[in-house]
């Protein structure tokens, strides 16, 4: 069986890290306080107080315009119980985990597919193979909603292609496209990534796999896996926090629709806010987002600081 | 260039009134030249950006002129219809960036005004020429508890557009004379058998094209209905009615019938627009269009160029539901006064600068609007910029219905949207079920309390 | 760079170690290596071509002068990207770059300052600090953004230069993330070894950390830079003057109320990716290099 004694190494430093457990580190130094206070200056003035003044947001009854936007106040749960039996924010929510979820399996899957394609592959496949789909992930969101909606509307791209030039995918499948839109959008990235903790495989652990029979499945499994798991695991919550903040995309692609077939929360939110005014409202969908983006979070820690 | 050096001065001049303290404009100070700022949307309601900046800065010479002791500075706004309202709102929400004139939707009006945003206007306008000059409903536009808190400057009205050539070949008489809905369905069925490869109507439908699809598209048949209310006085919005059956049993028949365009095209970010290629490029033969079709084939404005547009194309009003008569919504842009403004005079003498003959014509021709006042309707500069559709609009414009200008509206155009939207993708959806669609959507954003059922 | 051998050792006497038959003249070595290479290369081709497709229209589309949202063979000119390359749109694409290079450096320095000092020095409550700051990246700008212009409108800081710091904020949460990851990765003694040497930390940033950790801070400016380049509402509502106004707001420039100038829009979002294509390939050596993420260390 292949030793797995090398790993611990490999995955322990790092992950005590996070919750400082180790003895011998170093005092305090306010030093340290200079180094942070660029950073963090500009994320309580710019960032934190905002942000908490739109979670506060989310439990009044401020309007963009109208009679409560100069008048308004505090309401307390009231706009938390319109939000339980708002059947729109329930479909919402299912849309965000498919889009969410689906994203997150096509970008690692493909993410890894390339990048130990990539390995093997001819140099020059390499570069131009790389870099198109490095260009797919530097693409701004507005450029690459228009492309991916002139390729999947009737007459377009793949429309033309599958030789049914009037099946407009868009419209009959649109949070399937728009998941695959944003995979598209985001696999460049997974794949350098993923593609340099490959390179970083220390050679001997693979050759001595293979000396002892592994199967290619059981090489993959015991040692390509867990040496990756780390990078995996940064690479979900990645991808996971940016589709869940996927604004941009969607709304050149769909503005949220056909009906509400791709209102997911950040559209849903912006919905809410400005096209039916209640700003209030949209806060508080954006404070679902935070929760969401936290439970992302503690997953994370959970798994990364998980032993193999 | 000298175009990026006035935009550049202007915007220079712009930044002024944005370094001073939150409290208003103290440019007036010891000089006697005070300032007056005005925003307006600088790509979005003019057919082209460069025709927007023309005209404005037509405007602003003129009134430079006339009173050289105030100073206008412009903050035009880029995006597009919902991107302008959203900055107007935010602009208007903190004193310092409020602005003494702004061109805003007559849909916003009333929510601006129920702010308290705007100044009403009525003692500066009876000593106006052009005032009397407009129509009583578009006077009624921004007027809300016998306050006018702002006048139009272009307005848009709707019509039945239609193919004549087409028409001839498919056995229909021209001029067409349609007096119901159901003319309008048997020409449909007509064009379909004599021309399959064409399009025989196009019928806004889906949440893509927003509140725009709903004015130009369900809005001017449900105005046209046997119950063209849709928010009833108390304010509540009507989910259900007859006129709404009707106008979605129009829906039915159009889209069950293969009668209208495809789903690809309707759903499109730029739905609204596309009639005006279809028609061009002979794939239409009739749609619910608007006045600035006309506009839009001239070759000032190439949007598209169509040079033959007059001779093939030709306009009749939409007709009620049953027994003729003349249907239309209108909608447009206006210019209201900010209630904190310290140059009132000032910002209504610069409104009354654009209100001239010259300049609303102008506007009128440049963006695709129907000027307000009855007057201007029969000026050569008018008339012969896009003949015969803007004669034509014009003569409608005096029988035409605003929409509701409140926010419960905009949640009611979302669920009519996906009423729309349903039927157009799925035509076998029953009138019913489109109805439940908009009730159920409308009553769970709403609540029960903010929608009502006609009988 | 070290490629990962996945070859086997010669075939060993009465054991099967599975994979194709050795043809005569092929020793197991090559036969595995050439098959595995084609598939891969056919492989790659292929998802290369799935990537490339949906660009086919915007390449299309900003040579064709009667551009519409199909992607049709193009009646060829090059007049759209003269129309969109000039006044107030070239102009546009200026503040882009500079919004996002000044986005670029602050959110990079001050975010690699962060996280070293996360990475090396004791800081109390740093774990819950760390999740903290990433997870209020999930808060909607949309939503952000009302609060955001009451503040800057009462300074009068409705400009380009102040919208760059709230972008390079946006960005600084997954830089700091990012960096800090690759910081961990770089062994620790390397620095001791410069404090044994009287090194400041300053230099110690620079000429030790810093170009070890170099892939690492350059994927994380990176980010950065695409971040701030491709956004739009934050500029629309935060930025007042319209001269300062970047790119993406231009875009909507060319879809007017009554009419939309597709090609137009497809020249000038082609345009619009051009530096960051440069940055691609400025950047690609660094990636070459390998860079590492999560802590897989060698040896």
């Amino acid at each position: 069986m292949v030793s797995t004694a090398p790993l611990d190494t490999i995955n322990g430093p790092h992950v005590s890290e996070l919750w400082n457990t180790r003895n011998d580190r170093e005092r305090f130094q306010w030093g340290s306080l200079a180094l942070l206070t660029p950073a963090f200056a500009l994320l309580v003035v710019l960032f934190l107080i905002p942000v908490g003044y739109a979670v506060y947001l989310g439990f009044t009854n401020l309007t963009l315009v109208g009679p409560t936007a100069v008048h308004w106040g505090f309401t307390g749960a009231q706009n938390l119980t319109r939000l339980r039996t708002d059947t729109t924010f329930i479909a919402s929510l299912r849309l965000t985990a498919f889009f969410v979820v689906g994203s997150i399996i096509g970008v690692v899957v493909i993410g890894y597919g390339l990048a130990s394609l990539l390995q093997r592959a001819q140099t020059w496949i390499r570069v131009i193979v790389g870099g198109v789909v490095v260009i797919a992930w530097m693409m701004p969101a507005i450029t690459a909603g228009m492309t991916w909606y002139a390729s999947t509307t009737a007459g377009g791209t793949f429309a033309t292609l599958t030789g049914l030039n009037q099946s407009d995918f868009l419209s009959s499948q649109p949070l399937l496209i728009v998941t695959i839109a944003n995979i598209w959008s985001q696999t460049g990235f997974a794949m350098l990534v993923i593609g340099a903790a490959l390179r970083n495989i220390p050679s001997e652990i693979l050759e001595a796999a293979i000396v002892e029979n592994a199967s290619p499945w059981q090489r993959f499994r015991l040692v390509t896996l867990p040496i990756l798991r780390p990078t995996i695991t940064a690479v979900v919550l990645l991808v996971a926090l940016l589709s869940l903040a996927n604004f941009s995309l969607i709304y050149v692609m769909t503005q949220g629709g056909p009906g509400n077939a791709t209102n997911i929360l950040p559209l849903y939110s912006y919905q809410q806010a400005f096209q039916f005014n209640n700003l209030a409202y949209g806060a508080l969908i954006g404070n679902v987002m935070v929760l969401l983006a936290a439970f992302f979070g503690v997953l994370y820690v959970r798994v990364a600081t998980r032993r193999s | 260039m000298k175009l990026l050096r006035i935009t550049r001065l202007v915007a220079v001049a712009s930044m002024i009134p944005m370094l001073s303290v939150a409290g208003g404009a103290s440019m007036a100070g010891a000089a006697s030249k005070s300032t007056i700022t005005v925003a307006y949307p600088s790509v979005y309601a003019f057919d082209t950006g460069p025709l927007a900046t023309k005209w404005w800065n037509q405007v602003k010479a003129e009134f430079s002129a006339k009173y050289p002791n105030v100073k206008v500075v412009y903050v035009p706004i880029p995006g597009s219809y919902q991107d302008v309202v959203n900055k107007l709102s935010l602009l208007y929400r903190s004193p310092s960036t409020a602005p003494d004139v702004a061109e805003m939707p007559s849909a916003q009006i009333g929510l601006w005004a129920s702010s308290n945003y705007l100044l009403p206007m009525n003692k500066y306008l009876a000593s106006t020429s052009w005032w009397p000059n407009f129509p009583k409903v578009i006077q009624s536009e921004g007027t809300f508890s016998k306050k006018v808190y702002a006048v139009n400057a272009g307005e848009n009205d709707s019509a039945l557009m239609y193919n004549k050539t087409m028409f001839k070949k498919a056995g229909i008489p021209v001029p067409w004379k349609p007096t119901s809905w159901a003319d309008i369905i048997s020409a449909a069925q007509k064009i379909k058998k004599a021309l399959p490869g064409v399009t025989p109507l196009w019928l806004n439908a889906g949440t893509g094209s927003g509140a725009n699809g709903i004015l130009q598209g369900i809005n001017n048949l449900i105005v046209g209905s046997s119950t063209p209310t849709i928010q009833t006085a108390s304010g509540k919005m009507v989910v259900d009615s007859p006129g709404i059956r009707q106008a979605l049993s129009f829906y039915r028949s159009v889209y069950s019938g293969g009668l209208g365009a495809s789903v690809s095209d309707l759903f499109s970010p730029n739905a609204v627009t596309d009639p005006l290629t279809l028609f061009k490029t002979g794939k239409l033969a009739m749609a619910l269009g608007s006045n600035y079709y006309g506009g839009n084939w001239t070759k000032f404005i190439s949007a598209p160029y169509w040079s033959q547009a007059p001779q093939v194309m030709g306009d009749v009003p939409i007709p009620h539901f049953s027994g003729g008569g003349v249907a239309s919504t209108l909608a447009g842009w206006d210019l209201a006064i900010g209630a904190g403004t310290k140059n009132a005079q000032a910002a209504f003498n610069f409104i009354n600068v654009a209100q001239s003959a010259t300049n609303l014509i102008d506007a009128g021709n440049w963006a695709g609007w129907v000027p307000p006042a009855k007057n201007y309707w029969t000026v050569p500069l008018y008339v012969n910029f896009a003949p015969p559709y803007n004669a034509d609009f014009a003569k409608i414009l005096p029988f035409a219905t605003l929409s509701p200008t409140s926010a419960n509206y905009s949640v009611w155009v979302q669920g009519m949207g996906q009423a729309t939207g349903a039927i157009a993708q799925h035509p076998n959806t029953t009138v019913a079920q489109a109805v439940a669609i908009l009730k159920s959507y409308v009553t769970n954003q709403l609540g029960s309390s903010a929608v009502t059922t006609l009988k | 760079m070290s490629e990962v051998d996945v070859n086997p050792g010669p075939a060993r006497e009465g054991v099967d170690t599975g994979g194709p038959t050795i043809m005569p003249g092929e020793n197991r070595d090559t036969h595995r290596t050439t098959t595995r290479s084609i598939t891969s290369n056919v492989m790659l081709l292929a998802i290369g071509l799935l990537f490339l497709a949906p660009m086919v229209w915007l390449v299309f589309s900003s040579l064709d002068s009667q551009a519409t949202w199909s992607v049709e063979w193009p009646h060829f000119t090059l007049s759209n990207f003269s129309q969109v390359l000039t006044g107030s749109d070239l102009q546009a694409l200026v503040n882009s770059i500079i919004l996002a290079v000044l986005s670029t450096l602050i959110a990079t320095v001050a975010g690699m300052l962060a996280a070293y000092a996360l990475s090396r020095r004791r800081i109390p409550f740093k774990g819950p600090l760390l999740l903290f700051v990433l997870f209020t990246s999930g808060v909607p700008l949309t939503i952000l953004i009302v609060p955001l212009y009451q503040l800057f409108a009462t300074y009068g800081l409705l400009t380009i230069v102040p919208t760059a710091v709230f972008l390079a904020v946006t960005s600084l949460p997954f830089e700091i993330y990012l960096i800090k990851n690759f910081i961990d990765a770089v062994p620790e003694d390397l620095e001791e070894a410069a404090r044994l040497e009287q090194a400041n930390t300053f230099q110690v940033l620079t000429k030790v950390v810093g170009p070890l950790a170099l892939p690492g801070i350059a994927a994380a400016a990176i980010f950065g830079f695409v971040n701030a380049w491709g956004s739009f509402v934050v500029p629309l509502i935060l930025i007042s003057p319209s001269t300062q106004q970047p790119a993406p707001v231009a875009i909507y420039g060319f879809i007017g109320a009554a009419n939309v100038r597709y090609g137009d829009i497809a020249a000038y979002s082609l345009m619009f990716c051009v530096p960051v294509f440069i940055l691609y390939g400025l950047s690609s050596r660094l990636f070459r290099e390998g860079f590492v993420l999560g802590g897989a260390v060698k040896g």
